[in-house]
């Protein structure tokens, strides 16, 4: 896998939630020049709305740009749709097609983009990567919670993504899974270079996986700056 | 018993062409109702309902003020092409369609319902536009649900006789399906035949019954 030359995740969006007199929004503003920003908070912030804004999966107002291209701009009007902003998703559970085998589930991505031929091949090979090659013939609802959440990595990464978003993935997971999955992360992060936006409410797993963090507080505040700086004190 | 074979092939049709129509409304109808907000939904939704508790006799009734060849749809369509679908074929197709497609859309809309919507948010991320998403993904999850759906609302066609006695009446070698026959074999005191026939009916409801329950089990099994 080559190294790409650090991508930028710019982000200033307005997400509005609910209707009428309930009506509030989620305002969202950060950047990333490359590696892992992690996007810490208690639930119920915004955190999950607004890596599902960022995937193009609930409307939201303001811009997004990506590796420097536009995939949201309300002004100019330029709101790509989620299956071409190449920008992958690893929801909390993994959400794996039940349906489909394991090698399936991974070459989905790559046949939705028109590579029928190779898709079998590449999808192997990421199943390889992380390490769950040998259960590429199974059906999901016969794999463990870190065996699910590693192919569903797969099927986020073999479509080679701009941007990877992984919405607490390891949240259903036991302890020792939990850090050995935070491993992986790191280590696919830096080989292949795709910039990240990783949510977490554990404080320990926000210094351990962020390069860069962004604090939603309660009533919509939110602070950016260094792991270390911003979630030391809930490590008390 | 001579010409049993007709309105047994008739009824097969009718269900089978009621089907052909009903699968397709009743998918997109049932998917709407699953998962999209929409202003009149709730309305939509009692109307959905309705044919089911509506008397097959007043859903007849309203077929013909509709689609008669005075109705007010069918009224300008005899004027305009001379086409008249009430008293025929169409006619039956049309009461089975309109009876048994509100199971239809039930089944859909709860079987969508079982679908994890993030399932059909990872595909949109994976490159998958709404229609392949849909059909790829949506749809082969909640097949097992769709199916028995299918399989009820075709039996439902199958039994259909109100309805169909009011809009397509009871025209021999045209209109005349196997629950009408029953009906008209009764009243001319042909006991055999009447017996033939609901032994017949009989047994496509409990085959009906059967794999209908079997889907359900397996459904159960899928979701554990």
């Amino acid at each position: 896998m080559s190294v790409e030359k650090p991508t930028a995740l710019d982000v200033d969006i307005t997400i509005p939630l609910g209707s009428g007199r309930d009506r509030v929004s989620v305002r969202a503003r950060f950047t990333l020049s490359k590696g892992i920003l992690v996007i810490f908070g208690a639930s119920a912030t915004g955190k999950s709305l607004t890596v599902r804004a960022v995937a193009g999966l609930v409307p939201a107002m303001g811009r997004i740009r990506v590796g420097g291209e536009i995939l949201l701009d309300a002004e100019a009007q330029v709101n790509v749709a989620p299956e071409r902003r190449r920008v992958g998703y690893v929801p909390q559970h993994a959400a794996l097609f039940p349906h489909l085998s394991v090698r399936d589930n991974v070459a989905f991505g790559l046949r939705a983009r028109g590579n029928r031929e190779s898709s079998g091949p590449l999808a192997e090979e990421w199943l390889e990567r992380l390490g769950v090659a040998h259960l590429a013939g199974r059906l999901p609802r016969r794999l463990s919670g870190g065996e699910s959440q590693r192919v569903s990595l797969a099927r986020a990464l073999a479509p080679e993504p701009r941007l990877l978003l992984l919405d607490e993935p390891f949240a259903s997971l036991d302890l020792t899974t939990r850090r050995e999955m935070r491993r992986v992360v790191r280590e696919v992060q830096k080989q292949s270079g795709i910039p990240m936006v990783f949510v977490t409410h554990s404080p320990r797993e926000a210094i351990e996986m962020g390069d860069h963090l962004v604090r939603y507080g309660p009533g919509g505040s939110q602070e950016e700056g260094r792991p270390e700086d911003l979630v030391e004190k809930d490590l008390e | 018993m001579s010409d049993f074979g007709f309105p047994l092939l008739l009824s097969l049709r009718v269900a089978l062409s009621a089907l052909l129509v009903i699968v397709p409304i009743g998918l997109a109808l049932g998917y709407l109702q699953a998962r999209r907000d929409y202003p009149g939904r709730a309305l939509v939704d009692v109307l959905i309902v309705l044919p089911i508790v509506l008397p097959p006799s007043v859903t007849g009734y309203y077929l013909i003020l509709f689609l008669g060849r005075k109705g007010i749809l069918g009224g300008p369509l005899y004027e305009l092409s001379g086409i008249s679908i009430i008293f025929t074929f169409w006619a039956a197709v049309i009461a089975a369609v309109v009876v048994s497609l509100p199971l239809f859309i039930k089944f859909a809309q709860a079987a969508f319902l079982g679908v994890d919507p993030d399932l059909e948010a990872v595909a949109r991320t994976l490159g998958a536009g709404p229609t392949a998403t849909f059909f790829r993904v949506t749809v082969p999850v909640a097949w097992r649900g769709l199916v028995a759906g299918a399989v009820l609302c075709f039996a439902r066609a199958l039994g259909e006789f109100g309805a169909t006695l009011m809009f397509a009446g009871n025209i021999p070698g045209k209109t005349n399906t196997m629950t009408i026959e029953i009906w008209s074999a009764y009243q001319a005191g042909d006991d055999a035949r009447a017996v033939a026939l609901v032994i017949t009916l009989t047994a496509a409801s409990v085959a009906v019954v059967l794999a209908f329950s079997r889907l359900e089990r397996l459904q159960r099994k899928d979701r554990r």
